[in-house]
């Protein structure tokens, strides 16, 4: 398909057409709704990751709605009297109770209540492989550094937002998560008993703490994401999404598919798709069953108690850390301060700031757009495998109990394994991993220079046995390739109006204010509408 | 349109060749960087000087087809290399009237099932006994088939029926001009001599503090959250002297009741006076007494207690009772071996051992547990000796010396 020019104006316009005029009318919509409709999206899966964590956003919205009708946070003890026999009788706060009641005595209640905690659990899942894909691809790389700064915020409210979650049912499990969070904010240096008196008004468990963890997590957080998630789409849309190199794609372009309506269809399905996989596993798949915890005890406890998967490597981290408890001058500094407060701080900020010291390092002031395989960036791979493997054994320690018991082992050989291995593995990985970036590098530099081997023995007349090298071929686009623009203006090239954002909209301001015949010729002819002037 | 597009790929190609995907990433494209139009962006097959029917004999198995060789290797055998490679083969849905038919017949089936879905949802949903078990996985079942329906006809109707194409889009590069930057400079500066602040100190400090001020009004609503200051709270618990240690239902816990080897989670009845004179012991069961009361009473074998210096007789009989709650993170520490004699903390593995005081042994948990004192009194029931424990109990904090 080519470009064609514009057809003359439909004289008598049905519904869709009179609708979208009485808006242009009004906003002056239609240059700006051709630039968008014509926004090229480049394809690969990786880029699909990010999608998952949007999509499972918008669940988490739709089901939160549902569940807030009928749950009550609330610390009122009342006495159980619902359909689930084995707690029928037993003191319990409200909280606990309208969740059992959603459980068991809502209509689709449990659905929707197992597809909210599928959903948050996709959700940070989602955030943390986008966020490898991101950062193995070199993709928050200038100009993208501020994205990656929200994307990081993302993650870490995406965390405490679960953590808020599923602590509100109020049931034994969320329970002994919340007296450890208070113990967390107990042991801050010189205002940690504030602090935890401040969050929980009062001594632990506290007074009607749970409404306010409610507005925290309905209200609060909730309402940050969206703007940051807000922001983190419309900076991606502005600056256009990066892309694999591939044949006849440049710094300079955008080789994909246009938003209408190749890419709304396969996202709009995709959306559809991962809802369905929620529901699947909120209807089949049985999680955080709080009825077979039962209700806040603060003597009681559940052996082979886990939180959600998101928060495991601070609970690992918790495990290992040494019992370093520092005293002196009539003063405490508690150990779990380290492992839950100092630790996780220094990782969220190297995380933050890893853009901007990776460009001081290399000394690149470059904008990329296009993205590297790891192996082209070896020592920012090795980097990246050495936090995963850090993280993850932090994130099996922090189930290190179950495993001991599942394989025998001694729990506190398993601890040990996790310090040493905490330290020691790390490095290790970053040494392999870079070793074989470096490694793949020459064996794709052997193939440009020499070819790739056929398996083609061939005899030379001097009777010397030579294998045939084949030259690797260049990819191949898979699709043909077509201009942005369905339909061109003649004057307005490519649609796209010469600069930036900002100075186009410098420009509309600005003509507000000067004669019209000041002003640069619009392409079409709506220009004459506008007021003389503006004065 | 593909068949067309499919033949102009090979003319316009051979200049652009480069040698492996490692090459095509440091030079994607021409050194100029501009993408050529149209189907002229596609790669084309490099020069290759192959000789092989003139050449030397050929031994060996014919080559295996890989995902590297498919797109060339049979048609680079048979035909000159000015041929070269282009797109993709378009697919059945554009050539095959029949599989066009196919595709719009399976995307539309995905649409009923759709249907089907939402229907079994909203019957389940009403009609459905909502105490079964089927309830919940009928429901997220039929969920799924209502979106996923929705979903797995749209991709099919994309992928197989809307036109195969790539459109390029060109970047702009996002610094503006150094004039439009120097313009909005000299904009901003003006405006900031207009307001005069650079000349007005008095102004500019003033609002500067007036601003500070202002926003050190923030901590008043965070100090509002809480109306209990912390002072000495988490000194204290609800244990007192004399107070008769019961189980979580109540029942006061006598001499004899635990065996050798067991353990008892218990909590203070503190002794209240009736009018009448009779002593009256009152439960401390509400969850703000436990969280702080909670203590196990553990019955050793004889001489097996190893009291610490000046706790010889803090226990009974080889009853001792330590604080439940865990000196790391607050957990109650509820599991007892009473081969090892430890006690072990669930949440993230501290053990303590009860024969030494109950010493952190292993694990994050740097105190020992506290230890409270016990008696017997005339009736046989438990009490706490002399009252409250004498150290803070659960996790450590700033102020705890």
């Amino acid at each position: 398909m080519t470009t064609v020019p514009p057809p003359p104006l439909v004289k008598r316009p049905g519904p869709v057409r009179a609708l979208n005029r009485a808006a242009d009318e009004r906003f002056g919509t239609q240059g700006a709704l051709r630039r968008n409709l014509n926004k090229v999206f480049p394809d690969h899966w990786s880029f699909m990751i990010g999608e998952i964590a949007l999509y499972s956003f918008v669940i988490l919205v739709l089901t939160g709605i549902y569940l807030t009708l009928f749950f009550d946070p609330s610390n009122t003890e009342v006495v159980y009297d619902g359909s689930y026999v084995p707690l029928k009788g037993v003191e319990m706060s409200r909280a606990y109770a309208s969740t059992l009641e959603i459980s068991f005595d809502t209509r689709a209640g449990l659905v929707f209540r197992q597809i909210h905690h599928w959903a948050a659990l996709l959700f940070v899942a989602s955030i943390l492989v986008h966020l490898m894909r991101v950062f193995f691809t070199g993709a928050f790389r200038k100009p993208r550094e501020v994205n990656w700064l929200i994307g990081v915020g993302l993650f870490v409210l995406g965390i405490l937002e679960g953590f808020a979650g599923y602590s509100l049912p109020d049931d034994l499990l969320s329970g002994t998560g919340l007296r450890i969070a208070s113990s967390i904010a107990q042991s801050i240096p010189v205002v940690g008993t504030w602090a935890s008196f401040l969050v929980f008004n009062g001594e632990w468990p506290g007074e009607n703490f749970i409404p306010r963890l409610y507005v925290v997590h309905i209200l609060l957080v909730p309402g940050i994401l969206l703007a940051l998630i807000g922001a983190h789409l419309g900076i991606l849309w502005h600056q256009k999404h990066t892309d694999f190199p591939g044949p006849g794609k440049t710094e300079h372009n955008v080789v994909g598919h246009r938003v209408f309506p190749v890419f709304a269809a396969k996202s709009s399905g995709f959306f559809m798709l991962v809802f369905a996989m929620l529901a699947l596993l909120g209807g089949l798949a049985q999680i955080n069953p709080i009825w077979a915890f039962g209700p806040y005890d603060p003597a009681n406890v559940s052996s082979a108690s886990q939180p959600d998967w998101y928060i495991g490597f601070l609970d690992g981290s918790t495990r290992l850390f040494p019992p370093w408890e520092f005293r002196g001058l009539g003063h405490t500094v508690p150990a779990v301060f380290w492992p839950t407060l100092i630790l996780p701080g220094i990782l969220f900020t190297l995380l933050a700031v890893y853009p901007f010291i990776e460009a001081k390092v290399t000394g690149d002031k470059e904008s990329h757009n296009l993205l590297q395989r790891p192996r082209e960036a070896p020592t920012r791979t090795g980097l990246g495998a050495f936090a995963i493997t850090f993280y993850l054994v932090l994130w099996i320690s922090g189930g290190n109990d179950v495993i001991a018991k599942t394989f025998d082992i001694s729990l506190n050989a398993m601890t040990w394994a996790g310090r040493v291995g905490a330290i020691v593995l790390p490095p290790i990985v970053f040494y392999l991993t870079r070793k074989l970036c470096i490694h793949l590098q020459e064996r794709d530099r052997e193939i440009a220079e020499h070819g790739i081997e056929t398996g083609i023995i061939q005899q030379l007349p001097n009777g010397e046995f030579v294998e045939e090298h084949r030259p690797k071929l260049p990819p191949v686009p898979d699709h043909p390739r077509v201009p942005t623009d369905r339909v061109a203006l003649p004057s307005a090239g490519d649609g796209h109006a010469k600069g930036a954002l900002v100075r186009r909209a410098g420009r509309a301001v600005s003509g507000f204010f000067v004669e019209e015949e000041e002003r640069q010729p619009e392409p079409t002819g709506s220009s004459s509408q506008h007021p003389e002037g503006g004065h | 349109m593909s068949k067309q597009d499919d033949d102009n790929a090979g003319p316009g190609a051979p200049d652009d060749s480069g040698g492996s995907i490692f090459d095509r990433a440091k030079h994607p494209v021409k050194p100029s960087g501009q993408p050529a139009p149209g189907s002229d962006v596609s790669a084309g097959g490099p020069e290759l000087s192959q000789g092989h029917d003139d050449g030397p004999e050929r031994l060996g198995t014919p080559e295996h087809q890989t995902d590297a060789t498919r797109a060339g290797s049979t048609v680079l055998l048979a035909e000159p290399p000015e041929r070269g490679v282009g797109v993709r083969d378009p697919h059945a849905e554009a050539l095959d009237r029949r599989a066009e038919r196919r595709a719009e017949r399976q995307a539309a089936f995905w649409f009923v099932i759709s249907i089907i879905g939402t229907v079994g949802f909203v019957v389940t949903n009403f009609v459905g006994d909502k105490h079964k078990e089927y309830y919940t996985p009928a429901l997220g079942a039929a969920l799924a088939l209502a979106v996923g329906g929705i979903g797995f006809g749209i991709i099919i109707w994309a992928k197989r029926l809307m036109p195969h194409e790539e459109a390029v889009q060109e970047r702009h590069p996002f610094r503006s001009a150094d004039e439009e930057i120097a313009a909005t400079e000299e904009t901003v500066a003006l405006g900031y001599a207009d307001t005069g602040l650079a000349r007005r100190p008095l102004i500019r400090r003033t609002l500067l503090g007036a601003g500070t001020v202002l926003g050190a009004l923030l901590v008043v609503p965070l100090l509002n959250l809480t109306n209990r200051k912390p002072g000495k709270q988490l000194g204290h618990t609800h244990w007192v002297k004399g107070a008769r240690l019961v189980t979580g239902e109540g029942t006061p816990v006598r001499l004899g009741d635990i065996s050798i080897g067991g353990i008892e989670t218990v909590f203070p009845a503190v002794p209240v006076t009736e009018p009448d004179g009779r002593v009256r012991y009152e439960p401390q069961l509400t969850l703000h007494q436990k969280a702080d009361s909670a203590t196990v009473l553990i019955r050793l074998g004889p001489d097996e207690n190893r009291p610490r210096p000046g706790r010889e007789n803090w226990a009974y009989d080889g009853h001792v009772a330590y604080s439940k709650i865990c000196t790391h993170a607050g957990c109650p520490v509820s599991l007892y071996e009473a081969q090892t004699h430890h006690l072990l903390c669930p949440c993230h593995q501290s053990v303590f051992d009860v024969l030494d005081g109950c010493r952190a042994i292993f694990g994050p948990a740097s105190r020992s547990l506290p230890q409270l004192a016990i008696d017997v009194d005339a009736d046989g029931y438990f009490i706490a000796r002399d009252g409250d424990f004498t150290e803070p109990i659960g996790p450590a904090f700033w102020e705890r010396s």
